[in-house]
């Protein structure tokens, strides 16, 4: 008998209490795990679009680029411009008004030539280049372009983001 | 507690299910308050970038502006073809004609898009000296106001546009 046990201070009477030991049952950890599972399940589902950020980030870069070599163009007498070659995944951004004479990066003065689909940009592919080497995108003295079209990327997951260049005022959009 | 358990003998060792619950939630909350600094610190970068390319946008855009502006014809008063407050067109020094409006959020010249987002957009015809609106036959100069908004991003630009040729009867410039 439990008896001896109870007396030992336990609030309730020893008949009362189950056999069972105290640790944790399968039952109680597949509980467990069915909880966390349903949490991580839920925190998955709100990251879904992470997967598409290196295209985001790549959109959005290759945006920024090409208002740089606009602004850049817009001050040096309409001789900048970019090149989006699909065949090689790389874009380049130039000056001179030479589409093979690639500007400095801004910040790390290395030619400014970005080629996707590695590093940071694994997955990310031009699929659609307006402005490929036969009809690259100039910029005159405005900041207007000589020519206008998109850039469309596409991403790991099959999205796709699309870089726009509007005609005669060079306003650069980036959408899905 | 695992002191404590193990004392009870080796039938109650163990975590409960009710225990490990509570060190999931414990752990659910630091992990919380990390996710939440990650987040903050991406969102003020993310709203930094907006930022950038408002402002480079709307520069763009007020440049081209007083570069048109600039090459007023202004040799008749018929040169100035409509000025209002979100609107001004007229004939340029080549013949040709600039049509700046403002209408539903987007800033256009020559019906062509030239800023996205504008929450409010102002042209004040001004004589050389003095804040007191004129005629545009007797302007010396407009004086722009515009702000471009995103997300929580708000920036507002102001500058002045200078025609160079005037030769209508004109306060500022010799004439009556």
């Amino acid at each position: 008998m439990n008896i001896g046990r109870g007396a030992e201070g336990r609030n309730r009477p020893a008949a009362a209490r189950p056999p069972t030991p105290k640790g944790s049952t399968l039952v109680e950890l597949v509980i467990l795990l069915s909880i966390l599972g349903a949490a991580s399940a839920a925190a998955a589902w709100s990251l879904a679009d992470a997967r598409d950020v290196p295209l985001r980030v790549a959109a959005e870069r290759l945006a920024r680029h090409i208002r740089y070599a606009q602004r850049l163009s817009m001050s040096r007498n309409g001789t900048c411009g970019l090149v989006a070659d699909a065949a090689t995944e790389t874009y380049l951004a130039f000056e001179n008004g030479n589409p093979s004479d690639p500007l400095a990066d801004p910040w790390t003065r290395d030619p400014l030539v970005v080629t996707l689909g590695q590093d940071e940009f694994s997955g990310v592919s031009i699929l659609t280049s307006a402005f490929g080497p036969s009809s690259p995108l100039s910029f005159d003295a405005e900041g207007a372009p000589l020519s206008s079209g998109t850039v469309v990327l596409a991403g790991a997951g099959g999205a796709t983001a699309t870089v726009r260049v509007v005609a005669g005022t060079g306003l650069v959009r980036v959408g899905p | 507690m695992i002191a404590a358990r193990a004392a009870e003998g080796a039938g109650a060792s163990g975590f409960t299910l009710v225990e490990v619950l509570v060190a999931v939630l414990l752990s659910t909350f630091l992990a919380a308050g990390a996710a939440t600094l990650l987040v903050t610190a991406a969102d003020v970068s993310e709203q930094a970038t907006e930022r950038e390319r408002l402002e480079g946008d709307g520069l763009r855009a007020v440049e081209r502006f007083r570069r048109d502006v600039r090459r007023l014809r202004g040799v008749t008063s018929l040169d100035v073809l409509s000025a209002t407050a979100t609107r001004f067109r007229f004939v340029d020094l080549s013949g040709a004609t600039v049509d700046w409006e403002h209408a539903a959020g987007v800033l256009r010249r020559n019906d062509e898009d030239a800023v996205d987002g504008v929450t409010a957009f102002s042209l004040a015809y001004l004589p050389a000296t003095g804040t007191a609106s004129v005629p545009p036959s007797r302007m010396s100069r407009i004086e722009i106001s515009i702000t471009v908004a995103s997300g929580t991003e708000s920036v507002t630009l102001r500058a002045t546009a200078v025609p160079r040729c005037l030769a209508f009867p004109h306060a500022g410039f010799g004439g009556s």
